[in-house]
Formats: C-alpha cells, structure tokens, sequence
C-alpha cells in the first residue's frame, strides 16, 4: 500500500497545505495539480510576455518553504504545475535545491498525457516530478505503476487508480468542500486535504491526516466523483474507467473505501487543448434601485448603444424586492459586458462611456467600480489526435531521455 | 410535500468546454428510485429554464444522475459572460426548486421548511421568473 496525498486543486489553492499535508502524518507521495482550462490560457499568456515562464509561479515559491521537510520525510512530490513550460519549471527548482528533480515533456503541450511518463520518473529515484498537461489522475496513477509495476493490460488496477486520482484532484472538494451538506458536518472551517491509501488491485481508502477539519464520508467522496464528469464511461489516456462500477463503503470515521471499478482499454486517441486568443472583453455593473427598473436598464441600454459600436450585451439581475427596508434589496444590477477584437474598443472607450452616464442617466445612478481596462480573453478548443502523434518524453534526474508512450 | 429537492438529495456542478455537468446524488435507495422516475432530462429543463439541451447518465452504484447540459457556458469559462461562468452553481440553483416530493421519503419527523415562512422567495434569473412551477 502506498499512501499519496494532495495538497493543491487548482492553480490558487492553499498556500500553506504542502506543509500542512507534510507535517500531518506520513505520505509516500504527495501531488498537487495546477491545471484546468482556464490556467493554460493564464499561462499562455504570461509566456508571450516571457518565453521562460510559462508554469505555474506559485508553486516555486511553495516549494522553496516545505522541500527540506519532504526530502527529511521521503516524501516523493509529483506536480502538473510545469504547464506549458515543464523543462523551464525544472531549471527554475534545480536553483533553489540539490534533491533529484525530473520532467516528462510532450511535442504538444496541450496534450492530455497519462502516467507513463511520472512512473519512468519516479523509478528512476526523481524526488519531484514535474509534468505539464498530464490528466489530473494521472498524478495519482504514475505513483502507482512506480510502486506496484502495473502493465497497460492491468487495466482494472489502473481504473482504480484513476478513480482515486479523481477523488483527490480537487483538493478539499472531496473532504467537505464545496459540499451540499455542509450544514452537517461539525467543522468545516479549515478542511483538510484528501489522502488515497493505494492497494495493489487499484482499491483505495480515502481519509485525511487525524485533526483536520472537514469529514470524509461516502456522501463527500460521492459529490467529488460526480464531479466534472460525462458519461459513465471515463476517458483517459491510461484507461478507460467504469464509473457506474464504482462501489464505495464506509470503513469508519474519515475513512471511505473505494472497490470494484472496472477498466477498460483507453481510446487510441489524445485529446488536444489548445488555448487560442479570442479578442478583448470588459464589464461595468450599474445599480438600479427602486421603481422603473425596466425602463432605466433601457435608457443605460440606449445610451451605450449610441457610443459604442462593439459587440455589447446586457444583463439585468432583478435582485430587487418591492418596497424593500434596506438599499441593497432594493437595488437591481445591470451587467454590461463589452467584447471586441479591438482593446481599444473594449478598454477605456467602453468603461469611460458607461462612467459618462453618471449625471445624465436614470435617478440614482451608481456603478459597483470604477473604470478599468480590457482584459484578452481565450476561446480553449479540444480537439483529438491518434496517440502515436504525440511524443512524450521523461527527462530522468541525471538528464537522460527515456521515450514513453 | 411541497419542499426544495436540496432538503433530501446532493448536487456537485462544473465545467467541462462550453458544457456544464450537474451530478445530483440520494442518500437512500427509496430516494433514488424516485429522483430516477421523476428527475427526467424534461424535468429538469422545467426546473432550470436556462438549460436547453441536456442528456442525463445514470450512476445507480452512487445512487446519482448525472446531467451534461450542452452549450450553457457559451465558449467556455474564459469568454463565457454567464455571471457564474464555470456553471459551479448549477447545482445549488437546482437544489433550491421547490417541487412535490412524497412524504414517506422524509425522515421521520420531517426536517424544518428550507424556506422560512414569510421569507422573499429565493432568487432565480429573470427567465425562472417568467415560468413558475404550477
């Protein structure tokens, strides 16, 4: 059995729980994922203005505060948070500890990778492994072909595997977090983060370090699992999991066992995200109160119109009650939202014309902010490849290159 | 009785693309064979006017259904202008409609009413307003 531990769901999440998963009992692993769509477009970004960026900044600066401690406790750290740039996410830790850092690189760094490439890693005696866009459960698999030297035929254990991997990838969503009866649970002030104790078959145990706030019960484990998800049948690049196989028990307090999944082979296809710059966008929020709200998200509507000639839409919230006893349930918010190909056209142009209405608009015209710039915006398009045009490889800590499939 | 169905049954939503998914969970066998018969794709479109085109999964092992509700984010929580443009409240919104459940399935004695009498009713987009439940 292995235990592996997450400490970040997203690029954002807790500062402090890389230490705090360290420090809270012992860990084999411990993972933490950077990516979603949204991050690969922040990324992406911040890689036109510099080609050497590129990953996740937060991270580096997390690791300089609890590497010691990891290396002092054996603990293996597997991460996502190379994003598009892994190799230079490498260089970048090398300068800060000796401990044995690898990476594993795609030719296409949208590509949704599987484990492979991690387990070459860790085998390898890497103590950090830092990917850019692997799956997320992939963070969890890799550990575990490492350990338990699962082939691509053990394909019920790698389910298993992924299932778990998905239970953990969203950090305290799978303790208590973001869950609808929180009204229940004791303590939900500061959860703690999830932790799969991984057998050998792929069978789990979901808990969390003794102390921590939150619960792990089925009914936590069971809102995680539907968590993003499509049809029963799970898509990944290492398997292809049975969701509507999974069977999950109550072993006892913060302790939930997860058995039975079924895999099946993965498709002979990658899927491809590629963030793509879409135009510039921008927003400005008028408050309506009183009576006549209709007709002054009218008049806003008209004199905008008349001034801006970008693709303008309008939203009005009716968070407004009847003869209310405090402003703000009197008051209605009209949501403008400018997009354009032109950061001219959505910048100051727009939020300068919508400030302009202030002394010559509806009565008692107040905006939620003052003016700002346009912002880019991205469109994120997934589209699928044959696996074989795909070229991943694992940079092992002395520098050698393994390919992986 | 005429309750919210978040008072008996659990919702987790996000986004996947320009779709959003809603899972929504019993937490006894009773409770999923009646979410199972009554919780059509038809049903929830009812509840939750926004959603036009969706396709419902069943997870029986998990006692939950799931729901992909197709191109309600638009291109995606970037260029998306939904003001809760990554869909995570989908769920919530669905657990705060009120409709007809069968008191057997409650827990004797029945928890408190969700909605405190005389309170505003919840708040749902204009287009919810429009179409009330009967």
């Amino acid at each position: 059995m292995i235990r592996i531990g997450n400490a970040s769901g997203f690029y954002g999440d807790r500062a402090t729980a890389w230490q705090e998963m360290l420090d809270g009992g012992h860990l084999d692993v411990l993972t933490g994922d950077y990516l979603a769509e949204l991050t690969m477009l922040i990324l992406a970004k911040d890689r036109m203005k510099d080609p050497s960026t590129g990953y996740a900044k937060t991270f580096l600066r997390q690791l300089e505060g609890f590497v010691g401690t990891a290396l002092d406790r054996g603990t293996k750290i597997v991460t996502n948070a190379g994003g598009l740039n892994p190799a230079g996410l490498r260089k970048a830790i090398e300068t800060i500890t000796t401990a044995k850092v690898a990476h594993v690189t795609a030719t296409d760094a949208g590509a949704y990778i599987g484990a492979t490439g991690i387990a070459e890693c860790l085998k390898a005696g890497a103590d950090i492994v830092v990917t850019g866009r692997v799956t997320d459960a992939s963070l969890v698999v890799g550990p575990g072909i490492a350990h338990f030297g699962w082939g691509p035929g053990d394909l019920d254990a790698l389910a298993g595997a992924t299932v778990a991997g998905h239970i953990l990838e969203c950090g305290a969503q799978a303790t208590g977090g973001n869950y609808a009866f929180f009204t229940e649970l004791p303590d939900l002030d500061h959860p703690g983060f999830p932790i799969a104790e991984l057998h050998e078959d792929g069978a789990s145990v979901i808990t969390k370090h003794p102390g921590t706030g939150g619960a792990v019960t089925v009914d936590t484990v069971t809102a995680q699992l539907l968590y993003e998800i499509g049809a029963p049948e799970y898509l990944g690049p290492d398997v292809t999991s049975h969701f509507d196989t999974i069977r999950l028990t109550q072993q006892g307090d913060d302790r939930v066992a997860v058995d039975g999944v079924k895999g099946s082979p993965p498709p002979d296809t990658l899927k491809i995200g590629t963030p793509a710059l879409a135009g510039f966008r921008n927003s400005m929020t008028f408050v309506l109160c009183g009576l006549h709200i209709e007709e002054k998200a009218a008049l806003v509507e008209r004199q905008l119109r008349r001034k801006i000639k970008g693709d303008l839409e309008f939203q009005l919230a009716r968070t407004d009650h009847p003869d209310a006893d405090d402003e703000q349930r009197a008051s209605a918010l009209l949501a403008v939202h400018i997009k354009s190909t032109d950061p001219k056209v959505a910048g100051r142009a727009f939020s300068q014309a919508a400030v302009e209405l202030a002394l010559a608009s509806y009565p008692g015209l107040t905006l939620t902010g003052p003016p700002g710039d346009a912002t880019p915006f991205g469109i994120f398009r997934a589209e699928f490849v044959p696996r074989d045009a795909v070229h991943q490889v694992a940079v092992l800590p002395d520098g050698t290159e393994v390919e992986v499939r | 009785m005429r309750m919210p169905l978040g008072t008996l049954f659990g919702a987790r939503s996000g986004d996947k693309g320009g779709d959003a998914n809603i899972g929504v969970w019993a937490r006894s066998d009773e409770a999923y064979a009646w979410l199972r018969e009554t919780l059509t794709e038809d049903k929830l479109k009812e509840l939750l006017p926004e959603v036009r085109d969706v396709s419902r999964h069943e997870l029986p092992n998990l006692r939950a259904l799931n729901f992909l509700v197709h191109g309600i984010l638009g291109d995606g929580v970037a260029a998306s202008t939904r003001f809760d443009p990554q869909g995570k409240a989908l769920g919530e919104w669905l657990r705060s409609r009120v409709v007809d459940i069968p008191d057997e399935l409650f827990p004797a004695p029945p928890a408190a009413p969700a909605v405190p009498r005389g309170a505003a009713p919840p708040h749902t987009p204009r287009a919810a307003h429009q179409k009330p439940i009967p």
